[in-house]
């Protein structure tokens, strides 16, 4: 059987991997230009030692509690993080198929994102790694900072199409065993799933160190639910169908969501874990800055 | 329409409706779009928590759906629908009006245009109310599909062929004008012209034959059409008291009311009863004016008796003062009486006014024929109800009333002669006033002008027309052409007066005058039964026989008159006489017997009379003469007050008819004197009306039928002279009077008042005299005042509006729902 990243040679997928690398890139080249000032800057480095200041320097660097101590100004120096690794868990079930009007489905959304953190990841020298999942981890490209890791995390996700049901807690529990040192997961699904699994999945994760991102990634149609008229719902994931007036249900149906997405940022919040809502018509850069803020409280 | 149709539109139209919805829902359904969809778990568990909730919330809209679709439909398709309504109205209660269908409507209007409709309050009377309502009614009908009759309940019907006959006082009774008037199967405009043409008719109210006519007309309406009935009326006890018969209801009435029902009840409609009528009332009513004397001559005097009623519709109601006055036609005003105090319900009787012979003269031009004279009595100050404040009184003033006595046993010697006692007892014609000088002037007592002629100038006699009376005394027998006259005689209304004596042939005259029963004679005449002998045979006294007779009850009034009668023991000769029996006994005119003589044992009779043809016969026992008695020697009178009053009572047809009731017939026997090419009368409003005399048996009759207002008419026999122009024969006038009843406005109520009824309550008390009186409660009765009320056919329909608005409702709910799906389509933000 051939390696994954063999079909990198295939005209036609190194074509739409290419597509993907390069809206990946252009999202993140795009995001880093828009936060040109922003506090993010320098985050990527880790903290080195103390120098003394010296006229000319950046002020924001004074490490005012060395001069609350010592009653000298330093200015704190950083060098450059070669060790730091992040894993993109991407949700590839069935249920991330689903897609309302113009908007990409769940699964374009997620590899989308998925690839502009990756790209982002390098880009700051950092490892990042990939792993798929439905009813178990199928895919795994460790983290590593290298063309031929992103390539291959593009393929990856490109050649996979959703299929299964979700069963997030044991993916997050491999997840954990498979990353051996601490370092950062990025978890992008629609998170349908018991949410007792995916409890125990992020505290796996976070007995392990790790820094945890949940993008819980939804389709705008999914959160405002405005079918108009009679409507067969054909479930996905083993769901039977259902044939109703969604007008009537809608109500209880949001309820249900914002629910459900209350009972997620409160998992995460007790995991520790940082909680996203991505919704599939939301800029990615909304991802990106999730991931940087989360990597600004990270130490290597 | 066929059953089955209205049946199957009934129930298919609306079912269709409802169907329609429920097509619409299931076409819908197999309209839907398919989704895939991931948040299934979310979607399902908020199914299975608004499931319940859902498939209510469905169901009522579906069946809000098809509840609209059907009401639009009822409302815009009654026809189909009726049978839908119908149930739909009974089963919630809701109260159509009492003349909703659907279906062509005859409707039967009863109006009562009797006097007492004439009650004004505030310047409206009952009546006008009544009309009123009727024209609304009238309106309220749907135009080129329903129909009226209108049953006017207080009609002067005048019949055809009416004539011919002159009547008994019973028969004359039973013709009296109960009837009422109809106007079949109107359209809508002419009922309208109808209504208000209508006027008060000043007849008694006649509701039971009123009610008669409706159940014809009701029962021979086709079934396809639907008949409702409305009484109009004011509920007054004048008209509405023939409700009651013994005190209980009245069971034809009560028959009558249950058939109407019957086919009311087929047609959906409800009895409907409407009281124009006011509540508190208070009447003075001159209820009857009579005149004492059966017959006036020129120069007497008459006796007028005038009664007064006060009818209130309470016990509590104030007393009322009341002054009399009367005029001698339309002369000078004169009071008569003092004030008058009359409590409620209160009937002063017999309040005296004398009128003089000067008052009543006649003039020179009328001293051959006689004139009328018009008395008109009235109250000095008018109430509410005004035709009962006046009252007229037609005075036959006569020349005098020609007698003819036919002596059978005449003789020099005035205390021998058989009619010397019995001329003057007659023919007292005047009498010097008591106490005034001979220069005043005289007053007659009797009006009688007697004319003597002996037994055998009997049968010279062409005709015994320009009499009133022929008296027969101790005549030996009546030739068969003499007995032929007096036969047509009295057939035309006159008096024959028969005394015995011992000349009689009393073979011949049960042979010519008996006849078995069939003739003249009141009883089959037999030998003398007593004795000639002055001096030695016994003498007997009289006693009355019927004392209900005219002649009798004068003298039966009081002991001391009944002493006139019984006390003289005068008569020592009589003839025995048989009375009729069996087959020769007529029992529609039975011989009465006056006065009996109280003989030994057996009282036998002594003065019998008999009807026969339109006059009457009396037949003495004993002699006008003092040959078989001692009566007029006695000085007590006794022949001359009852022969004055039996020839009074014989010669009383000529003032018979002078003086009616509203609507009773005109009638008068024409003598050959009276007879004339042409007849006209003139009623109060000055209408002249021509009148055919009719002729029966050889009688010529002059009859008139429409007395259908009180006032005065007056009849004239017009003679033509040379150029053909006419010129007047006679002229006599008679009055026409409301009906005493219908002064009675006293509130119709029940006969036991239910415990704890108001008894101030005029409504509830109408409501339980008519519950009472027609045996079922399902009618509705509509007050003055409340015309829009539940229920009526004016207002309250409340089945009708309520559908209506439900069919609004349905529209509107489904324009709403139409626009509010669009709406919660939309999402929110």
């Amino acid at each position: 059987m051939a390696e994954p990243y063999q079909k990198y040679l295939d005209p036609q997928v190194l074509n739409n991997i290419r597509h993907l690398e390069v809206t990946a890139r252009n999202v993140v080249e795009g995001f880093i230009s828009g936060m040109h000032r922003s506090p993010y800057r320098g985050f990527s480095v880790e903290f080195a030692q103390h120098r003394e200041y010296v006229p000319g320097d950046d002020l924001r660097f004074l490490d005012w509690k060395a001069y609350a101590k010592s009653d000298k100004y330093y200015i704190k120096e950083y060098e450059e993080e070669t060790n730091f690794r992040a894993v993109i868990v991407l949700d590839a079930s069935e249920s991330m198929r689903y897609q309302s009007g113009e908007n990409p489905s769940k699964m374009e959304y997620g590899k989308y994102m998925a690839a502009s953190l990756a790209y982002l990841i390098q880009k700051q020298s950092d490892a990042a790694g990939l792993a798929l999942f439905d009813e178990k981890l199928f895919d795994w490209v460790p983290p590593a900072n290298s063309q031929v890791t992103l390539m291959r995390m593009l393929a990856t996700m490109h050649e996979r199409a959703p299929q299964k049901k979700t069963n997030i807690g044991e993916v997050l529990t491999d997840v954990a065993q498979r990353t051996g040192r601490r370092g950062m997961v990025m978890v992008i699904s629609d998170l349908f799933d018991d949410l007792k699994h995916l409890k125990k999945g992020l505290e796996h994760l976070a007995a392990r160190k790790h820094d945890v991102i949940v993008f819980n990634v939804m389709d705008p149609m999914e959160r405002e639910f405005t079918f108009d008229r009679l409507t067969q719902f054909l479930g996905m994931e083993g769901y039977p169908d259902l044939l109703v007036d969604p007008r009537s249900l809608r109500k209880a149906y949001l309820e249900e969501v914002n629910h459900f997405t209350a009972e997620v940022r409160r998992v995460c919040l007790r995991a520790k874990a940082d909680f996203q809502l991505m919704d599939t018509s939301m800029p990615l850069g909304v991802a990106l800055q999730a991931y940087l803020a989360r990597r600004t409280g990270t130490r290597a | 329409m066929p059953t089955w149709l209205i049946w199957t539109l009934g129930l298919g139209v609306p079912l269709g409706a409802a169907a329609v919805p429920i097509i619409i829902h299931l076409i819908n359904l197999t309209r839907f779009r398919k989704v895939d969809w991931a948040a299934m778990e979310f979607l399902l568990r908020a199914y299975q928590k608004t499931r319940r909730k859902m498939q209510l919330e469905s169901l009522i809209m579906l069946l809000l759906r098809i509840a609209a679709v059907i009401l639009i439909a009822a409302a815009l398709f009654p026809m189909g629908c009726e049978r839908v309504r119908d149930w739909a109205d009974e089963s919630l209660g809701l109260t159509r009006g009492s003349l909703a269908t659907d279906s062509p409507l005859h409707l039967v209007l009863v109006l009562d245009n009797s006097a007492s409709m004439g009650y004004e309050q505030e310047g409206q009377t009952s009546f006008d109310r009544a009309r009123q309502y009727a024209l609304a009614l009238v309106d309220s009908l749907e135009p080129n599909r329903d129909r009226v009759t209108i049953i006017r309940v207080s009609d002067v019907y005048v019949p055809p062929g009416l004539g011919g006959v002159v009547l008994t006082d019973d028969e004359a009774a039973k013709s009296r004008r109960r009837r009422v008037g109809q106007l079949t199967s109107l359209n809508l405009e002419a009922a309208r012209r109808e209504i208000t043409a209508t006027a008060v008719a000043a007849v008694d109210t006649n509701v039971l034959a009123a009610f008669r006519e409706a159940a014809r007309i009701a029962e021979s309406t086709p079934e396809s059409d639907a008949v409702g009935m409305v009484v109009v009326s004011d509920f007054y006890m004048s008209g509405w008291g023939e409700l009651r018969k013994d005190g209980a209801a009245n069971p034809e009435f009560v028959e009558t009311a249950n058939r109407i029902r019957e086919r009311l009840q087929k047609s959906g409609t409800s009895l409907t009863f409407y009281d124009a009528g006011f509540d508190n009332t208070q009447n003075v009513a001159i209820s009857d004016v009579r005149v004492a004397e059966r017959i006036i001559g020129n120069g007497m005097e008459a006796s007028v008796f005038v009664d007064l009623t006060y009818h209130a519709s309470s016990a509590r109601a104030e007393r009322r003062a009341v002054r009399l006055k009367y005029r001698v036609d339309g002369g000078t005003e004169k009071p008569f009486s003092g004030t008058i105090e009359l409590s409620p319900g209160e009937r002063r009787a017999n309040i005296p006014l004398t009128l003089t012979p000067l008052e009543l003269e006649l003039k020179d031009d009328e001293l051959k024929a006689g004139a009328s004279r018009n008395i008109e009595i009235f109250t000095e100050q008018a109430d509410a109800l005004k035709a009962d404040n006046a009252r007229n009184l037609v005075i036959h003033v006569v020349p005098n009333i020609p007698i003819l006595v036919v002596n059978g046993s005449p003789h020099p010697d005035p205390r021998k002669d058989e009619t010397f006692y019995l001329e003057t007892a007659l023919g007292i014609s005047t009498s010097r006033v008591e106490g005034e000088s001979g220069e005043e002037p005289m007053v007659r007592i009797t009006p009688n002008r007697v004319v003597t002629m002996r037994a055998e100038q009997l049968s010279a006699v062409d005709s015994f027309l320009d009499y009133r009376l022929v008296v027969l005394a101790n005549v030996r027998d009546v030739p068969e052409g003499v007995a032929k006259k007096l036969n047509e005689f009295v057939d035309a209304g006159f008096g024959l007066m028969v005394f015995d004596g011992g000349q009689l042939d009393y073979q011949k005259y049960n042979a010519m005058l008996y006849q078995d029963g069939k003739g003249l004679l009141p009883a089959r005449l037999g030998r003398p039964a007593g004795s000639d002998d002055e001096a030695t045979a016994p003498h007997y006294n009289l006693a009355p026989g019927d004392r209900d007779h005219p002649v009798i009850k004068l003298f039966s009034d009081t002991p001391e008159n009944l002493s006139i009668i019984t006390e003289p023991k005068g008569v020592r000769n009589w003839r025995s006489v048989e009375l009729p029996q069996g087959a020769e006994a007529d029992p529609l005119r039975p011989a009465r017997v006056l006065l009996n003589l109280n003989t030994p044992g057996q009282p036998q009779p002594f003065m019998v009379e008999r009807a026969y043809g339109r006059g009457r016969v009396v037949y003495v026992a004993t002699s006008a003469s003092e040959t078989w008695n001692s009566l007029w020697s006695m000085g007590d009178g006794l022949p001359l007050f009852l022969y004055l009053e039996v020839a009074g009572y014989l010669t009383a047809n000529e003032a018979r008819y002078s003086n009616l009731s509203v609507g009773e017939p005109y009638r008068r026997v024409l003598r050959v004197t009276d007879i004339a090419p042409s007849y006209t009368v003139r009623d109060p409003s000055g209408t002249t009306t021509e009148l055919v005399s009719t002729a029966e048996e050889d009688l010529k009759l002059l009859e008139f039928g429409g007395t259908a207002q009180p006032g005065v008419f007056t009849v004239t026999a017009l003679d033509r002279i040379e150029g053909g122009e006419t010129k007047r024969k006679w002229q006599e006038r008679f009055a026409v009077n409301l009906e005493a009843r219908e002064s009675n406005v006293a509130k119709l109520g029940p006969v036991e008042r239910p415990e704890g009824a108001d008894a101030g309550d005029p409504r509830s008390a109408v409501d339980a005299a008519l519950k009472e009186s027609l045996g079922f409660e399902d009618f509705l009765l509509v007050r003055s005042g409340e015309e829009l009320g539940d229920g009526g056919p004016l207002g309250g329909d409340d089945g009708r509006k309520t559908w209506m608005w439900l069919a609004i409702l349905g529209v509107a709910f489904l324009v709403f729902e139409t626009l509010w799906s669009g709406v919660i389509s939309k999402p929110e933000d």
